[in-house]
């Protein structure tokens, strides 16, 4: 290939960050998120008024302001309703969601079945790192059931929830995992998302080291990017529970209806035209 | 006639019908309000209903006149009873005296020992004998034929109406049911009710109405756009009527998994530009409260609707009350201004749910517009409300602003900070829930915090609402003011016109902005008076909120009575009577 | 070894190298700004200190390339995909950093990001028989070389010389939200 044939990029990543630098604990996951995040965007060249960024609350949740996009930085655990109603009533936008494995899985966790299952074209960011890190450290639905902490000393004992499990089987049609430590891979997979016609859940283990510094060592058991995407949920599903959770990549990705909004299906005439018959109907 | 203690010079009706297990007795009253409102009359329709979703006794109470009309009836002038399975549940609402006449097939139950001892005339009739006869036909046409004999409403203004409620299942339908209504009328001949006889119709075009579907078109005139909610009742009809209309105008609706889901949507869709609301009931507004208070704090446009129902938790969901007052003022946390809206009467709701839409847009704030089960689920024939022309827009960052650093929360004379939408250019922000400076950034610092605080506040209590704030109703050389709110006004104003009629002067004030109160406007209409606040719950929440804001006098008193039953203006007038003299 | 599906062959034009090496090197930027800024937001003014003086090192290795082909004609390389088959990212170093770091562990992860530099120029001389590509390289090297040699100098020699290890955080984290 010659030089002229290769397409130059337009956007850098940089492009997309804003003047506010991040400040989660150095070592922290978040930050290869975050710098995946702006690559995949950068990559796909959308342009930065166009990009809808919602998060929760959660030292994960924080992303927003450290991007130069249209962002909202909500309340705990409603993101994704958030992200839905932004999405229905912009569906020019891509609106992704962030936040933590509380945040969508614990306080959010109706939201996250019921966005997996309407299938909007929204990108679900989880950084997990298997904690509430923002509030010190207390076990949440992914926490392995015999990390001790302060508020569970003997560990919780209940067994972890499987995100990925749930998305499939409530109706997302891209499922995938991250890992923060793999700074390509991450990228591959958001864009990929970003891409995919439909809800997008990317699950990206992501360490916290703060109040799971063991999580440190997980760069040493990940497996990056080695499963295949199925399209058939029996497959996938097989994919899913048949790994220890430390499998990167695509599990699933399938063609599903996607919910949109019925604004462009409208009827015939002007919105002053409609209202006038909505008002002629009320008439005796 | 009937009413004749409120010696009004309208004519009145009232009628009520019952029945249980799918006899049909609300859609006797449906046809009966819809043929009434084509002979050109006015009139209101409120219902009843037993627990069960399905089979369940229910009924109707309607209240016609020849003036448009809101008022529930002192009695029943008439009351058809198609069974008489349970009928003590509606013994509040259906009241019997010696004045009113009840039909009923004699075919069932016999009348129970309430109505017998109302004194009331009984006639049974043996409608199931006709109905043998007749294929096809139901009981409850044969009685609504009996019921539009006694009114003197002519036969062709119910196939008019049935032609609207079952023309669709086909013509035969519309004949056969015709058939029963025909052979209803000739049953019961002699009447001692003066009926609609001398009553002069009006040609002018007259809507067919619900609160909540007047709520809902006031949001659809304000340029609603999206709507987000989770079935609670009395709210839900107006999600179901806005789904319709949503869609023809290009507007979308979501249904929500839970209303914490349905205000975040909302908040999300607003964000995006577009005007929003949602509609609950008290424990759906419970749980909207939280992200409420995002909606104020990220100064996003937000209406939220409450059709406020007998609490607390589930309460009595059917019925009305207006105990969720103290909800709507003082259920967020932190210091968080937004607006509480509350229309008068049905005849009002379309007006101020527009107003309430717009003033969320301009004003970049939550308002909650609070009606209940009574204004939200009556029926109405009223005359048609025009849509207000009003201007009040989101303020958007200009473009000449677009290469200096953009400031979403900027602090600016009015308080209201222009908004940019997603989309704009070189105006991206991170709206945030936490304290923020001008720029949009997350600070705690005390100066920002309080500087973000009272703008929030400022720009709710800087505005010029104009006189739309209330109803007042001055009356000359009045020492004595009555202050009153949502569903009870209609029946104060009635008791409080007659009063003044019989030599009372007493002044009325509605309140329609309940806040940011106007307060210092109120010290001027109430210093000096002798003021009564009166209100549908046993706490007297609005008369305490008054009082808090030091809005009226110290002594002023309150007349404050738990739902469901609405008052009623006979009721009313002995109780402010005793009030004036000082005995209350 | 681990396959790698986005694995790409040697060999690469010019173009290309420029393209992936200003890559890497703008991820090693992004990553010593970002982690001196939140280091010195947690108070570790020495290690902020260490990674705010890398960072102008790499901006001159930039330079060398932009100088060739400046960036906006500079060919678009997927980001993921990985130059050879080795390949760790500047930013792995970066994940055994913690705000207590000591000055030693400071020195060794910018000591390890220039390393995955001079892995990823090693096997493109390696991979590559074209003499600009080479040139290029090699000038890169020198560079590389001349950073190794400032961090050997300023490194605190062994663990052990820290001047206080372990650091212990007196106080307990802060819950926030
Ligand atoms: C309604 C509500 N409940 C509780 C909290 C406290 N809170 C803030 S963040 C958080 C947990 C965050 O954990 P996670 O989502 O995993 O994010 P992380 O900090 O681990 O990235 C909690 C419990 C809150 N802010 N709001
Ligand atoms: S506490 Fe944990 S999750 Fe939060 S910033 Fe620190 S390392 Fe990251
Ligand atoms: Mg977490």
């Amino acid at each position: 290939m010659s030089l002229e044939q290769i397409p130059v990029k337009k956007a850098r990543p940089n492009d997309y960050t804003s003047n506010e630098h991040p400040v989660w604990c150095p070592g922290c996951g978040h930050f290869f998120i975050l710098r995946a995040l702006t690559k995949a965007l950068a990559w796909l060249n959308i342009s930065k008024q166009d990009i809808g960024l919602v998060s929760g609350i959660g030292c994960s949740s924080r992303l927003p302001a450290y991007l130069d996009v249209y962002g909202f930085h909500g309340i705990h655990g409603r993101a994704l309703a958030l992200a839905s109603g932004l999405k229905l009533a912009r569906p020019d936008l891509t609106v992704i969601a962030a936040g933590g494995d509380g945040d969508g899985y614990s306080i959010g966790g109706n939201h996250f079945i019921h966005a997996c299952r309407r299938n909007m074209d929204i990108t679900y960011i989880v950084m997990d790192n298997e904690v509430y890190g923002m509030t010190k450290g207390q076990p949440s639905p992914t926490t392995d059931p015999e990390w001790h902490s302060k508020l569970a000393p003997n560990g919780t004992g209940l067994s972890s929830f499987n995100p990925m499990g749930i998305a499939l089987a409530s109706g997302a049609s891209f499922i995938a995992r991250g890992f923060s430590g793999d700074p390509n891979g991450l990228t591959k997979i958001l864009t990929e998302a970003i891409q995919h016609q439909g809800f997008s859940l990317v699950e990206i283990k992501s360490p916290c080291v703060t109040f799971r510094p063991e999580q440190k060592d997980w760069h040493k058991s990940m497996r990056l990017m080695n499963v295949t995407p199925f399209a058939n949920p029996m497959e996938a599903a097989q994919a899913i529970y048949g790994s220890d959770g430390f499998d990167t990549g695509i599990y699933y990705q399938a063609d599903s209806p996607v919910y949109r909004s019925e604004a462009s299906s409208k009827k015939n005439g002007t919105a002053s035209e409609q209202m006038d018959i909505i008002e002629k109907a009320l008439l005796v | 006639m009937a009413n004749s203690l409120l010696e009004t010079d309208q004519h009145r009706l009232a009628l009520s019908i019952s029945g249980s297990g799918g006899t049909g007795a609300v859609t006797v009253g449906l046809i009966l309000l819809d043929a009434v409102a084509k002979a050109g009359f006015y009139g209101n329709m409120t219902r009843a209903f037993g627990p069960q979703i399905r089979g369940g006794e229910s009924a109707v109470m309607l209240h016609f006149s020849d003036q448009p009309i809101e008022t529930l009836a002192e009695f029943s002038e008439l009351h058809l009873a198609l069974d008489w399975v349970k009928f003590d549940r509606f013994e509040d609402e259906i009241p019997l005296t010696s004045s009113s006449l009840v039909i009923y097939d004699n075919s069932r139950e016999k009348p129970p020992g309430l109505v017998k001892e109302s004194g009331a005339t009984l006639i049974g009739l043996d409608l199931q004998a006709i109905v043998k006869t007749l294929k096809g036909s139901r009981l409850n046409m044969v009685a609504l034929g009996v019921v539009a004999q006694q009114i003197g409403l002519a036969s062709h203004f119910i196939e008019a109406a049935l032609q609207k409620t079952l023309g669709r299942k086909g013509p035969e339908v519309v004949t056969t049911s015709m058939a029963a209504v025909s052979a209803g009328m000739t049953l019961l001949t002699d009447t001692p009710l003066p009926g609609l006889a001398d009553w002069h119709p009006t040609q002018t075009p007259r809507w067919n109405i619900s609160g909540n579907e007047a709520c809902g078109l006031g949001a659809l005139r304000g340029g609603l756009k999206f709507a987000a909610a989770y079935p609670i009742t009395p709210a839900t009809d107006i999600v179901e009527y806005l789904a319709k209309p949503l869609a023809q105008t290009g507007g979308n609706l979501l249904i929500a998994e839970d209303e914490l889901a349905a205000m975040n949507m909302v908040i999300g869709a607003s964000f995006g530009g577009v005007p929003s609301m949602t509609s609950t009931s008290g424990p759906g507004l419970s749980l909207m409260t939280e992200a409420m208070g995002l909606a104020v704090a990220a100064e996003i446009p937000a209406l939220v609707v409450t059709v406020m129902r007998g609490g607390p938790s589930t309460g009595i969901p059917t019925k009305s009350e207006q105990s969720d007052l103290n909800q709507a003022l003082y259920a967020l946390h932190g210091d968080a201004p937004h607006l509480v809206i509350a229309p008068l009467n049905i005849q009002e709701s379309a007006t101020v749910s527009q107003w309430s839409l717009r003033l969320s847009e301009a004003l970049q704030t939550l308002v909650i517009l609070v009606t209940d089960q009574h204004l939200g689920q009556t029926r109405m024939i009223m005359n048609p409300v025009e849509a207000l022309d009003l201007n009040l827009q989101r303020s958007q960052p200009s473009a000449a602003n677009e290469e200096t650093s953009y400031q979403r929360y900027q602090l600016t004379e009015t308080a209201i900070s222009p908004m940019s939408i997603p989309g704009m250019t070189a105006l991206q922000y991170t709206a945030d829930g936490l304290t923020h400076s001008e720029s949009g950034l997350p600070s705690s610092r005390a100066e920002d915090h309080a500087q973000q605080l009272h703008k929030r506040a400022d720009k709710l209590s800087q505005f010029e609402y104009g006189d739309r704030w209330a109803c007042t109703i001055p009356t000359a050389k009045a020492k004595f003011t009555i202050i009153t709110w949502g569903s009870s006004f209609e029946a104060v104003k009635e008791a409080v016109e007659t009063l003044n009629r019989q030599g009372a002067a007493i002044s009325l004030i509605g309140l329609r902005l309940i806040m940011p109160l106007r307060t210092e406007t109120l010290i001027e209409l109430t210093q000096q008076q002798k003021v009564l606040v009166i209100e549908q719950n046993d706490s007297a929440q609005l008369y305490h909120y008054l009082l808090s804001q030091k809005a009226i006098p110290i002594d002023s008193d309150a007349l404050a009575e738990p739902g469901p039953l609405l008052f009623k203006p006979t009721d009313l007038m002995p109780r402010i009577q005793t009030w004036m003299e000082g005995q209350l | 070894m681990k396959t790698h599906p986005f694995l790409k062959t040697h060999n690469k034009h010019l173009a290309w190298v420029l393209a992936a090496v200003n890559e890497m090197i703008e991820e090693s930027i992004y990553y010593c700004d970002t982690f001196a800024h939140t280091l010195q937001a947690h108070h570790n003014e020495t290690a902020a200190a260490i990674f705010s003086a890398l960072s102008p090192y790499f901006k001159s290795e930039q330079e060398i390339v932009l100088a060739k082909l400046p960036e906006q004609n500079l060919p678009a390389i997927p980001p993921w995909e990985i130059p050879h088959q080795d390949y760790e990212h500047p930013a792995n170093a970066l994940m055994q950093a913690h705000y207590l770091m000591t000055e030693h562990e400071a020195w060794q992860i910018v000591t390890d990001m220039i390393q995955v530099h001079h892995c990823f120029y090693r096997d493109l001389i390696a991979n590559s028989s074209q003499k600009e590509v080479i040139d290029l390289i090699t000038s890169l090297q020198t560079h590389c070389l001349k950073c190794e040699k400032i961090c050997a100098t300023k490194r605190v020699p062994t663990k052990s010389d820290d001047p206080q290890d372990p650091i212990d955080d007196l106080d307990a984290p802060v819950a926030q939200s």
